[in-house]
């Protein structure tokens, strides 16, 4: 099969401790891989790994490699800006730049990397990425109030547009509904399944029925290391690991 | 449970009290200030108006008061050129240690912060002082290229204006940026931009603080006096607009309040009042324009 993403051996230590402990995992094309696990099993990590966003953290060291879509993420000649247009992320916790309004919020990124040649253009992508996230109904009137007006759930979808606004290959989301009540948390659940089309979506969560209920691949990890890997359906039914299926059954810890 | 009720009522009372009678007392000191030099200094711009802003001083013991005009354009000259070549180097002095992200950048902006912070605590005559030996020190070496190079001058003047102000402005600049949550920071670079645009995205979310940071950042120049005193050393004389301008002495209003106030003249005590006045007026010009942009915005 066709994979987007390779990572071989991944070693992270942040401040002197591992955090990550030679991961190897491949991702194909087009589909929902959830990683799941406890907290502190350095899932965040490894998402963050993937766009260089970890750069940002003090006392980083990185060992291993990374390749997305061809391109090798830590490779001295790559400059980090470059990976993070192919590959787009969605936070824990919704983060619109606040005072910005909905429309610039979601023009930001096609603004940056330049990828539109008009206002027009612009706004057509605006468009097409707030629709993408099932929002445009709910903002097409005040698209230039502040972002941070608009309830918790309908943020986190900002958020989903405005890293979909930049046609990425990737989309990463770190638990995007963990500070969600239930029902933005079903929206939000519908909007990714529906967002396989477009993108490979990589999702961390601690919830192990959420990745059941959304993922085609998942992977369980913990203590810095992926335990097992496979199709869904095949973790969830007879997981081949003891660890694996303690969690999956709630029997953790 | 009576009595609980009636001590938390109490104390209330007492901080609410305390809190009404310090701000009186501020309200009065600062009324106290405004009036008086209103008082004193209007009377003075109003009858020689608008040869005050113009004029040399008159000689001492005389009616006529003459003008500040020489003290008005040095300030002018001290202020813009310390303040545009500070707004930049403190923006990007913030950024810089801010947002570092290689560990040698981290190290270098931990000391930049400290030292800049140090430089806050100092009192600005010794600033002043420092920049004084700095330039004296100077001296033979740079007349060899500039013959009429001297360390009372202009551009001591605005070195230490410089060095007065910009620690102010890019602390609070700096303690701005820091105080963005993560959270907000890495959506920003997850969106592919880099540091510098990154700073740019976040300053703007920051407007206000950078706004109020530079406002006060000019006023502190604005109105600084000591630092002044062996740098810029003051004249009553307009200078000559050459390139040399930049290496000769140069009047200011805040050397002008305190050496005009200092004589016995009271055509100079007048004068001293005038140029207090002016300096409030512009100091409220000031801030005023800097609300009227932050919320034009």
């Amino acid at each position: 099969m066709d994979s987007i993403i390779y990572i071989e051996n991944l070693w992270v230590n942040i401040s002197g401790r591992d955090i990550l402990k030679g991961v190897n995992l491949e991702v194909p094309r087009n589909v929902i891989f959830a990683i799941m696990g406890p907290s502190g099993s350095g899932k965040s990590t490894l998402l963050r790994a993937l766009n260089r966003i970890l750069d940002l953290y003090e006392g980083l060291t990185v060992k291993g490699k990374i390749i997305v879509d061809g391109v090798d993420v830590y490779d001295s000649k790559t400059d980090p800006s470059v990976v993070r247009r192919t590959v787009g992320m969605v936070f824990q916790i919704p983060n619109p730049i606040p005072n910005m309004s909905i429309y610039d919020n979601v023009a930001l990124g096609p603004k940056i990397n330049k990828l539109a040649k008009s206002r027009a253009e612009l706004d057509g992508l605006v468009r097409w990425a707030l629709e993408k996230a099932y929002l445009w109904d709910e903002v097409k009137d005040r698209l230039q109030t502040p972002a941070s007006k608009l309830s918790g759930g309908q943020q986190q979808r900002l958020c989903i547009a405005r890293a979909l606004a930049m046609k990425p290959k990737v989309l990463l989301m770190d638990e995007p509904t963990s500070n969600l009540d239930t029902v933005a948390t079903t929206k939000i659940e519908e909007l990714i399944v529906e967002l396989k089309k477009e993108v490979t979506i990589l999702i961390v969560t601690h919830n192990p029925f959420q990745a059941s209920r959304v993922s085609d691949h998942v992977a369980f990890m913990y203590d810095g290391q992926i335990v097992e890997t496979g199709p869904t359906g095949q973790i969830f039914t007879r997981p081949r690991n003891k660890l694996t299926e303690k969690y999956i059954t709630g029997k953790f810890g | 449970m009576k009595t609980l009720l009636s001590t938390r009522k109490l104390k209330s009372a007492v901080v609410f009290i305390s809190l009404l009678a310090a701000f009186l007392l501020a309200l009065l000191l600062v009324g106290h200030i405004v009036a008086t030099v209103t008082y004193r200094g209007l009377a003075v711009v109003a009858s020689n108006f608008p040869r005050i802003f113009f004029d040399i001083p008159a000689v001492p013991g005389v009616r006529e008061v003459g003008g500040v005009g020489p003290h008005l354009l040095g300030t002018a000259l001290l202020v813009t050129i310390a303040f545009s070549i500070g707004v930049p180097i403190s923006l990007l002095a913030a950024i810089f240690t801010a947002e570092s992200l290689k560990p040698w950048e981290r190290k270098l902006g931990k000391m930049t912060r400290l030292m800049t912070h140090m430089l806050i605590e100092f009192p600005t005559i010794v600033v002043g002082l420092s920049v004084y030996g700095i330039m004296s020190a100077l001296t033979p070496y740079m007349k060899t290229l500039i013959p009429g190079f001297k360390p009372f001058s202009l551009l001591s003047g605005a070195v230490a204006l410089f060095l007065v102000s910009v620690p102010y402005m890019y602390a609070q600049i700096e303690d701005g940026l820091k105080s963005i949550p993560q959270h907000v920071r890495e959506a920003v670079y997850s969106l592919g931009a880099g540091r510098l645009l990154t700073s740019y995205i976040l300053l703007k979310y920051l407007k206000s603080t950078v706004y109020a940071a530079l406002s006060i950042g000019l006023a502190r120049m604005v109105s600084e006096t000591a630092a002044l005193f062996f740098t810029a050393f003051g004249s009553d004389v307009y200078p000559l607009f050459d390139i040399q301008m930049l290496f000769r002495p140069i009047g200011s209003l805040t050397l002008a309040v305190y050496y005009f106030g200092l004589t016995g003249y009271e055509n100079w005590v007048d004068l001293s009042w005038a140029a207090s006045f002016i300096l409030f007026v512009l100091s409220l010009v000031l801030f005023i324009a800097s609300r009227l942009l932050l919320r034009g915005r």
